[in-house]
């Protein structure tokens, strides 16, 4: 099935109290328009980048039966996107290093869900959210003065939150972890599977680039929190097996609950 | 006039994402129009249906999914149980965790908009949402009905799965 992926998106709001109005309805069929469009793009992101279709031109592309000029520019725009990541995270995040060959995947979900994302706004939607099985992408606020919150998993029990992040505006929320299903996140300087911690969340401005430290901080084992405390608007923190909980300094979500 | 704020939302189930399974034509998108608060219970008129128990692969445990639906359309899916073996699970009871989730659920006073956490796709979570579905479809929910009407929406097409 791959994955869920939902929207919560904010109505407009109406000019006063009372029976909808035919601008309400303008701006819903918008929305709904604007939602047709943005599953469209996911579908077409994974066309382009599965690497489980043979035909894919992210697939020939790793047996090298294409140049990258022969693939979507979309292509060489994500793989610049890695290297910047790649770059930023000492090669913990290195979509070249994958026992299979290129594999951006770890990039590729979160920055699929802000293309989709971008419909919506695009579409005059006041404020809107996207899950995408769990890496969280907004803008906006839910209702005035209100932000929106997001719950992390507990990385043991499906219905139990861990912490819970407020998004004040943009913003991103991303977890890697082993827990759903089993070890599958590799170390590119080993090539094995990373073990060591139960999952890293990385809360920041842009879904792709968290959906990526995500996974370099898992796969890093922590290491990476050092690092990412110091780029500017991310932060981050891991759960490691024995249950301890590391975060880089002035999480969001640290905050509110010393308060 | 009390409304919600979030009024419109939409589950596109069964994309692949590049995620390692090949996705089915049918893939279907549900546009949510009815009023709700997102995320949890509180809908009126809400059900919540629990899907079979599945066996993920290599004995790491079990789980159970739940889909809660409103006004013939999915509000929220998330896990009914899921219970993993392995000695981490002692481990975790004796560390920092249960003083975070008690922190949280005092500052825990409003709605949840989202819930982060690894992506949901093992083939055992795919097959307990599918048989939630399925009783969504057998009751009264017609639209729900229509906007999953593909009953193998949800399974995996074989491949692997990669993150």
């Amino acid at each position: 099935m791959g994955t869920v992926v939902s929207f919560s998106l904010r109505e407009a709001e109406r000019a006063t109290d009372g029976a909808p109005s035919g601008s309400d309805a303008a701006a819903r069929v918008a929305a709904e328009a604007a939602l047709e469009r943005a599953a469209a793009k996911l579908r077409w992101v994974d066309d382009v980048f599965s690497t489980w279709k043979p035909q894919s031109p992210v697939s020939r592309l790793r047996r090298g039966e294409i140049e990258l000029d022969a693939a979507p520019p979309e292509v060489a725009e994500v793989l610049e996107l890695c290297r910047r990541v790649k770059d930023a995270t000492d090669g913990w995040f290195d979509p070249w290093s994958m026992p299979g060959g290129l594999d951006p995947t770890g990039l590729v979900k979160g920055w699929a869900a802000e293309q989709a994302l971008d419909e919506i706004k695009k579409a005059g939607v006041p404020a809107a959210l996207i899950n995408a099985g769990g890496d969280i992408a907004a803008y906006g606020r839910p209702a005035p003065g209100q932000p929106w919150r997001i719950g992390i998993r507990h990385p043991l029990a499906e219905d139990r939150l861990l912490l819970m992040v407020e998004l004040d505006g943009p913003g991103a929320i991303a977890t890697s972890g082993t827990y759903e299903r089993g070890e599958h996140l590799i170390d590119p300087h080993t090539g094995a599977p990373a073990r060591g911690l139960l999952s890293a969340t990385v809360v920041g401005l842009d879904l792709a680039f968290a959906d990526a430290l995500a996974t370099a901080l898992f796969v890093s084992g922590g290491a990476l929190l050092e690092r990412i405390s110091r780029l500017a608007g991310y932060h981050g923190f891991t759960v490691s097996g024995d249950g301890i909980v590391r975060a880089t300094r002035g999480l969001p979500v640290a905050l509110k609950l010393a308060a | 006039m009390n409304r919600s704020p979030v009024v419109i939302a939409a589950t596109v189930a069964g994309l692949a994402l590049a995620l390692g399974f090949r996705p089915q034509a049918a893939t279907t998108t549900t546009a949510n129009t009815a009023a709700l608060t997102t995320g949890n219970a509180n809908v009126s008129g809400a059900q919540t249906v629990v899907g079979s128990d599945q066996a993920l692969a290599g004995g790491l445990g079990d789980i159970q999914v739940k889909v809660t639906a409103a006004n013939g359309r999915i509000v929220s899916v998330g896990m009914a149980k899921m219970n993993l073996h392995g000695p981490q699970s002692q481990q975790i009871s004796s560390s920092v965790i249960p003083q975070l989730e008690q922190q949280t659920m005092a500052a825990n006073g409003g709605p949840i908009h989202g819930v982060s956490g690894a992506t949901y796709t093992s083939k055992a979570y795919a097959t307990s949402l599918q048989a939630a579905l399925s009783q969504l479809k057998g009751g009264s929910n017609a639209a729900l009905a229509t906007g999953n009407g593909n009953g193998s929406v949800l399974q995996p097409q074989g491949g692997g799965e990669s993150d």
